[in-house]
């Protein structure tokens, strides 16, 4: 039991952590301008993020 | 807790390994633009894994400091505000690459790079803050 939020912790930091290091591996390696379809992906993807859970302020 | 100290550990030193040590660009692109759309990614990873570990970790970081959570709130009101600001200013750069352009371009990422020190700051006192 004591190490179960030990076992807890280190899965949800390796879930965070796979895709964050992929995502700035990916920033990192962009070495020219993003064509329009590129550009109107990520502007899908900031449009989107708010919809997450952890995106909501505690007052909503 | 030792986990969550590595976690912010290296959220600090993987970006700034990957922004600064294989970092090139395109002969022909704009290094500015490029630079731009880079920290736009960074800053929506960055943000949404930060909120993500701070929604599933809240009490514990709480004993950390509360002022991350603080932070994370702050992201979670302008944080999106933030990024779409400085993705807008990049595209009207793209088509009109003005000096004025330039300058609107570089006042926006200027607050989103405040913003990604300000999440330095806040994984730096979770980092060395000794935790219970």
């Amino acid at each position: 039991m004591l190490y179960l939020p030990l076992i807890t912790g280190a899965v949800s930091l390796i879930e965070r952590l796979v895709p964050l290091i992929t995502e700035w591996r990916k920033a990192a390696k962009q070495s020219g301008e993003m064509t329009p379809e590129e550009d109107a992906e990520f502007a899908d993807r900031i449009r989107n993020i708010t919809s997450q859970p952890w995106w909501k302020p505690e007052d909503q | 807790m030792k986990l969550l100290k590595h976690f912010w550990l290296l959220c600090l030193a993987v970006p700034s390994l990957l922004l600064f040590g294989c970092a090139t660009i395109d002969k022909d692109a704009n290094a500015l633009i490029v630079q731009a759309e880079r920290t736009q990614k960074i800053a929506l990873a960055t943000f949404d894994a930060f909120l993500r570990f701070e929604f599933e970790n809240r009490a514990s970081l709480e004993r950390v400091s509360p002022d991350i959570h603080k932070f994370a709130e702050q992201i979670r009101r302008d944080g999106k505000k933030w990024i779409e600001s400085a993705h807008l200013l990049t595209q009207t750069y793209k088509a009109n690459r003005t000096e004025e352009n330039k300058f609107s371009l570089m006042t926006g990422l200027a607050v989103l790079e405040a913003a990604l020190a300000d999440s330095r700051k806040y994984i730096a006192t979770a980092a060395v803050t000794p935790t219970p």
